[in-house]
């Protein structure tokens, strides 16, 4: 295969490093910054060089013709790299964040080989810290308002997917 | 052109058999199930196009033809099962937040408390049910009455803790 081919399709792959390698820098350099606009940075530079690398290939390549062939692959490939960063940021990033079972595992590390009892993991994780924390996200992500000690729903995307995520159980019979 | 619409065609009808296949008999394993699925209609698409390309049948114009076309047709569905697996952890696990904001949201204007929400969200639900997980996945064990990490689970533990090491997070959770 043709080295202008094969760069074009390893771009989305490129594209991830660029976006993981980035995202750990920025968070490194600019601890002051927000964690989302973190990852917005280093997914659209992912997203850049993908773009580049096609754009400066994808001409010099045999494979696809100019028009709607070629069009169609640089869509494909962008489409994958986005895809890729949504496992990475939904897949990777989250979980490290916010998974309970990444931060119970955490707990267990620190104690070592000797491990903990219910009572003393629920001592250090709990529901209480659990749902004070994600409500804090909700609130300082303006997905939920607070009035008088009571939490209101806002329109948000989140709500969006957890509506369709509610509608995939059903669909798959959850 | 040819992959893109392709692996948009072979990334649904993934999804519609798993709908049907998951509603008539739910497997026990969701993810491995989900892959094995994929990667028959991954096989199944290349060997259609590799077949038609071979028979000169009158539609191959408009399949993927040659390696390049295949793999860019690989990666775009592979990409999107990957994304679609993610996104399927949410329907396995319940997510704390989801389940809050669909509390909240469920009690439409007169709202929740933070007591009111925890007296449905409990250590139970929050905490021990995802210790029964790290169990059954074999990243934990029991040992009389304690917890302890399984060579697996230390090594994912291990993972996530330095890369939030690098990021400079907190605990998290």
């Amino acid at each position: 295969m043709e080295t202008a081919a094969l760069l074009c399709l390893l771009s989305p792959f490129g594209g991830l490093l660029t976006c993981a390698v980035l995202h750990i820098l920025v968070s490194r350099a600019a601890p002051g910054l927000s964690r989302p606009r973190a990852l917005a940075v280093s997914g659209l530079a992912g997203l850049v060089l993908v773009l580049a690398v096609t754009l400066a290939f994808g001409g010099r390549s045999t494979v696809w013709t100019p028009g709607p062939d070629r069009a169609g692959a640089t869509v494909g490939w962008m489409l994958t790299y986005l895809c890729l960063a949504y496992c990475y940021i939904f897949g990777f990033y989250n979980p490290s964040e916010s998974a309970r079972r990444i931060r119970l595992l955490v707990e267990l590390r620190a104690v070592g080989g000797r491990g903990l009892t219910l009572d003393e993991i629920l001592t250090a994780y709990n529901a209480r810290i659990i749902v004070e924390a994600r409500l804090q996200r909700l609130l300082s992500s303006r997905q939920i308002v607070e009035r008088g000690g009571r939490y209101f729903a806002k329109p948000s995307a989140m709500l969006f997917i957890t509506k369709a995520v509610g509608l995939l159980r059903i669909l798959l019979g959850k | 052109m040819r992959p893109l619409p392709w692996a948009l065609v072979a990334f649904l009808l993934s999804v519609a058999v798993q709908v049907v296949v998951w509603r008539l008999r739910p497997p026990s394993t969701g993810y491995v199930g989900f892959l094995g699925l994929s990667a028959t209609v991954l096989s199944l698409f290349l060997a259609g196009f590799w077949s038609a390309q071979s028979a000169q049948v009158g539609v191959a114009d408009l399949l993927p033809r040659g390696l390049a076309d295949s793999i860019s047709f690989a990666t775009v569905y592979g990409s999107l099962v990957l994304a679609y697996m993610t996104t399927y952890s949410a329907v396995q696990g319940d997510s704390p937040t989801m389940a809050i904001l669909a509390r909240i949201e469920k009690s439409g204007s007169a709202g929740l408390t933070f007591e009111m929400l925890l007296k449905e969200l409990d250590d139970q639900i929050l905490v021990v049910a995802r210790l029964n997980d790290l169990i059954a996945g074999g990243l934990v064990r029991q040992n009389g009455d304690r917890y302890v990490m399984t060579p697996r689970g230390a090594l994912m533990a291990a993972v996530y803790a330095t890369y939030r090491k690098l990021l400079r997070m907190e605990k998290g959770g």
